[in-house]
């Protein structure tokens, strides 16, 4: 093994390549603070990716901003079905293209539209629209960040 | 003149005692240190190491420390502790290492602080596969200060549910609030009633709530200012 755990000149514990798992490295962990703290992520940044073909999304892609940067037509981006609560994923439409957001045939997105039908797609339908959404415990995909033109695939 | 005759004479003793060393195997070996079941105060100073009761398979081999259940006091010198590593007790697996040879550890709490970044600090650090804490509630409920970062629904809730605030020492905690009731009343204030929210208008208010399904509010705290909105949509100030 390499020199993964070393010390700092000012006496921090560095680690390179840190993952943050269960013991067989395919489970679920958390990172956290004792109740009356907090603890703060600074410097970092979140993975991006422009897509310009119809896209499933993973539990794994958990975080990501997607863009349609580049696409020649409409992009439809496939969110994971039923996760679990907190996985999230934030969309941009920059290419003047439909970008579509379809959650799985029994998970609905809930918007300031209200909530949509079971596997109906809401549409990123203006240049520089952005749509966050979070997963819940309930099968649905809860919009925490909505800008620009909205439209359901069933109005 | 040449002695090309020398006698050394030993006593009884002395040979007890070559005997006695000979039994263990020391040096280059490869059995080296096999025989010997503990090893006690190694290394220059008298007190190095006299934490750990014993040492068994040190070295390159497969079984390196797996019999160590606990290591106190790691380092060069007692005072470690000063400036880093006071006491690794590894009690379970809690820290492993993967087949690909990352770092993994369990159930990882904070006490100080962690910075992660790249190797030097021209560089980032991705986050990655990483996701957000979901707190449903249907009655009231006062957020604590490790909870930023959450997205709060009231799922299900037919009534009034007020969320709190906690109180902002600190600059830089966030909450997301999304209605997710219809038929529920989302009303988002301070725990301390001093302080406000500065709404999407620019203009404090003691109160928010949440108009309708799907309608948001994100807000950050300003430890001068009390909390800011920086997301909202369909939202009443009270």
């Amino acid at each position: 093994m390499s020199d993964i755990i070393y010390r700092g000149e000012n006496g921090q514990i560095r680690v390179n390549n840190l993952i943050i798992t269960d013991k067989s490295g395919s489970g679920e962990a958390e990172v956290g603070a004792n109740p009356s703290g907090s603890w703060t992520a600074k410097g970092f940044k979140t993975e991006y990716e422009a897509i310009v073909t119809n896209t499933f999304l993973f539990r794994k892609d958990s975080g990501k901003t997607y863009s349609n940067n580049g696409a020649p037509g409409v992009v439809q981006a496939n969110l994971p079905s039923a996760p679990g609560p907190g996985v999230h994923f934030t969309f941009v439409r920059i290419a003047s293209q439909s970008f579509r957001v379809r959650p799985q045939g029994s998970d609905a997105i809930i918007y300031s539209g209200g909530q949509m039908t079971d596997g109906e797609w809401l549409e990123l339908a203006s240049n520089g629209a952005v749509l966050s959404v979070v997963s819940d415990s309930n099968n649905n995909w809860i919009a925490t960040i909505e800008n620009g033109t909205l439209t359901e695939e069933t109005p | 003149m040449v002695q090309e005759n020398i006698t050394v004479s030993f006593t009884s003793t002395q040979i007890a005692e070559f005997n006695d060393f000979a039994q263990g195997t020391i040096g280059p070996a490869s059995t080296l240190f096999s025989d010997i079941p503990s090893v006690n105060k190694i290394g220059p100073a008298a007190t190095l190491f006299a934490d750990i009761a014993s040492v068994n398979k040190i070295g390159p081999a497969a079984t390196l420390f797996t019999d160590i259940v606990s290591l106190n006091k790691l380092g060069p010198a007692a005072g470690l502790s000063a400036s880093g590593l006071e006491s690794l007790l590894l009690t379970s697996d809690i820290i492993h290492c993967s087949e690909s040879g990352q770092f993994n550890l369990d159930n990882l709490e904070l006490y100080d602080s962690l910075v992660l970044r790249g190797n030097n600090q021209s560089e980032t650090l991705v986050l990655k596969m990483f996701k957000v804490k979901v707190i449903e509630s249907v009655v009231d409920r006062i957020l604590l200060l490790n909870e930023s970062n959450s997205v709060c629904i009231n799922n299900d809730a037919g009534g009034l549910s007020t969320w709190s605030l906690p109180t902002p020492d600190i600059a830089g905690l966030t909450y997301t609030f999304v209605k997710t009731s219809s038929s529920g009343v989302f009303r988002i204030k301070t725990k301390d009633d001093s302080l406000t929210i500065v709404n999407s208008s620019g203009v404090s208010v003691s109160g928010i709530e949440l108009d309708s399904i799907g309608s948001k509010l994100s807000v950050i705290s300003d430890d001068s200012n009390g909390w800011v909105t920086y997301n909202s949509k369909n939202i009443t100030s009270i």
